[in-house]
């Protein structure tokens, strides 16, 4: 192995296991590898343990989520803090599904703050691509709830 | 012990709490509009949750978000800092209303003493000295014009439902009472949703002088000494520190003894700031209660040696205090300068990206401030990029370590107000402590 691919592979081992300082003495030879800090580093937040992740409200999770590749689709976003709900009440169905064609106005989801619940439609009439969140997960301001390809 | 508070605020005043929390072991929340989204009070708290847009009245000025994002990290305290809704009965309300514990006094005080008219009475009935003023809020010009003749000229007209400066006109004599009792209605109605005015004698010159109590939930009240906050612009601070130069041991003992008695009486828990202006006659006239931690309050820190938020928390939690007034004692010197991100001259706001942050170090220097290189100021927020703080053993200490702070503190790329501080620090007046509320215009004028 040359002696670039030695330093690649420790490059590897070092971002595997979040290092930011690597030295290797071999054979009366010893490499220094170091990350320099910026202010991000410094200030990455110190997980505190899933339990936190899990509960906390955090940006639009990843799961089902299409990226916005198609630059046509409309992404609508949480007005409010709170939590989704994708049905009327526990036992309804949901108000919309993925495929569901919708008009302008009609409710997708509801957004219960406070122990209000906010209706939030449409803006535009469409098809759902997409739906960001699962039932009863918290949203905070901006979180992503539906990907909508406007008809 | 609360176990989980969210701060419902930004900038230095979010880290100094989220500080205060970490010591005690208390876990944070952080909010935040989408201005804010790479702020420093957002990174240090355990958790954080994206409250609105930039404009403040959709996210920090945001009761059912905040609430809302109370209730979903399970927080059982909230603190509302200084500012936006610290003052807020509605935010105090709807908190407790959802069993999170407000950290700050109750709702009925926050009502009491944000009611200008209503606390003039209650201090008055409490015995402490105020501005000779109306008793009843004048309901027509007419009765504005009556209550003059009482009271004499030059006269001051404000807002009952204003304060921090602002909603105020002063008038010196008969003939510019009608304009500006008109003006003053509307401008009263639009900023505070409240018409309602006052008329107080109005002093030339005055000193501001201002005294931090802590009261706990059973009764226990204490005040932590004074601060003299004369070198105002505009009615804004620049320049506090602690003690005044003027206060003797026996006015300290006297003055802070009745409001004491005044915030027993009205039933005031948490900290609290009670304002006055001094007279060249070293007479003391109460001007207003701020219900809530303020901007300066790092000086009366300095001077007692006690942590003021960690006392907030402490309280809010339910514990007595654990010291009595004879406890307090005032140690040296401090002084704050406010830094603001203005320009030096003008005063005009410098919003922008700060690309230096060099912040000095040493003995008796403290900085409060929750910026740094490649942090924003941004234009929909106050201007404070941080406050440095000195403490000496004495006053002269004090200002020789604020000198050489101010000269070791690097800001670039956004105007600051350092050089106009620096220059405040060299003026004669200012060293042998000769300062009212004029100062300012005095030495702008220079």
């Amino acid at each position: 192995m040359s002696d670039f691919d030695k330093i690649e592979r420790m490059v590897e081992f070092m971002n595997t296991h979040g290092l930011s300082e690597f030295e290797l003495e071999e054979d009366g030879r010893r490499v220094r590898l170091r990350k320099t800090q910026t202010l991000e580093g410094h200030l990455s937040k110190e997980s505190g343990g899933a339990a936190i992740t899990d509960a906390t409200l955090l940006s639009a999770s990843m799961s089902e989520a299409q990226t916005d590749q198609d630059e046509e689709l409309i992404v609508i976003k949480s007005p409010i803090v709170g939590t989704f709900y994708r049905s009327p009440e526990p036992d309804a169905d949901p108000f919309v599904e993925i495929g569901t064609c919708i008009k302008k106005g009609q409710v997708l989801c509801i957004i219960e703050a406070m122990k209000l619940m906010n209706e939030i439609d449409a803006e535009e009439g469409g098809e759902i691509v997409s739906i960001f969140l699962e039932n009863g997960q918290p949203v905070q301001y901006g979180d992503r709830l539906f990907a909508i390809k406007p008809s | 012990m609360l176990t989980k508070i969210l701060i419902a605020n930004r900038g230095e005043i979010a880290l100094r709490v989220i500080i205060a929390c970490r010591e005690l072991g208390i876990r944070t929340v952080a909010v935040y509009s989408e201005a804010d989204a790479h702020a420093l009070h957002v990174r240090y708290a355990d958790e954080e949750v994206c409250i609105g847009p930039a404009k403040a009245s959709e996210s920090y000025l945001n009761v059912p978000s905040i609430i809302s994002a109370a209730q979903l990290t399970g927080a059982d305290g909230l603190h509302p800092g200084y500012g936006f809704l610290s003052e807020s009965p509605y935010l105090a309300e709807a908190a407790e209303a959802c069993g999170i514990t407000f950290i700050g006094p109750s709702v009925d005080s926050l009502r009491l003493l944000g009611d200008k008219v209503r606390a003039r009475h209650a201090m008055k009935k409490a015995g402490v000295p105020i501005l000779p003023g109306t008793a009843e809020p004048p309901e027509s010009i007419g009765e504005a014009l009556k209550a003059s003749r009482r009271l004499g000229f030059p006269l001051i007209i404000k807002a009952s439902a204003g304060g921090g400066g602002r909603g105020m006109r002063i008038v010196y004599d008969r003939s510019e009472i009608e304009a500006a009792w008109s003006m003053a209605q509307r401008e009263a109605a639009a900023a505070f949703g409240d018409g309602t005015l006052y008329l107080e004698r109005y002093i030339e010159s005055p000193r501001h002088i201002e005294f931090q109590i802590l009261a706990d939930r059973t009764g226990n009240v204490v005040h932590l000494g004074e601060r003299e906050c004369s070198i105002q612009r505009r009615h804004q601070k620049l320049i506090e520190e602690a003690p005044s130069t003027v206060l003797t041991d026996r006015q300290r003992r006297k003055l802070g003894k009745s409001i004491v008695n005044a915030a027993r009486a009205v039933g005031y828990q948490n900290a609290g700031t009670f304002e006055f202006l001094m007279d060249d006659k070293e007479r003391f006239y109460f001007l207003e209660a701020n219900t809530r931690l303020q901007v300066e309050h790092p000086v009366t820190e300095m001077v007692t040696g006690i942590d003021i938020v960690k006392e907030q928390i402490r309280i809010a939690s339910g514990e007595t205090l654990s010291f009595r007034q004879d406890d307090v004692a005032l140690m040296g010197h401090a002084i704050e300068c406010r830094i603001n991100a203005e320009s030096p001259d003008t005063f005009r706001p410098s919003p922008g990206t700060i690309k230096v942050f060099s912040v000095p170090g040493g003995p008796g220097i403290r900085m409060d401030t929750a910026a740094h290189t490649d942090s924003i100021v941004s234009p929909h927020y106050d201007s404070l990029v941080a406050k440095l703080i000195s403490h000496g053993q004495d006053r002269a200490e004090a200002i020789a370590r604020m000198r050489r702070a101010l000269a070791m503190t690097v800001v670039e790329g956004v105007d600051t107000t350092i050089s106009l501080h620096r220059r405040i620090f060299e003026d004669q007046d200012f060293i042998e402590g000769r300062m009212n509320t004029s100062f300012m215009e005095r030495f702008s004028n220079e």
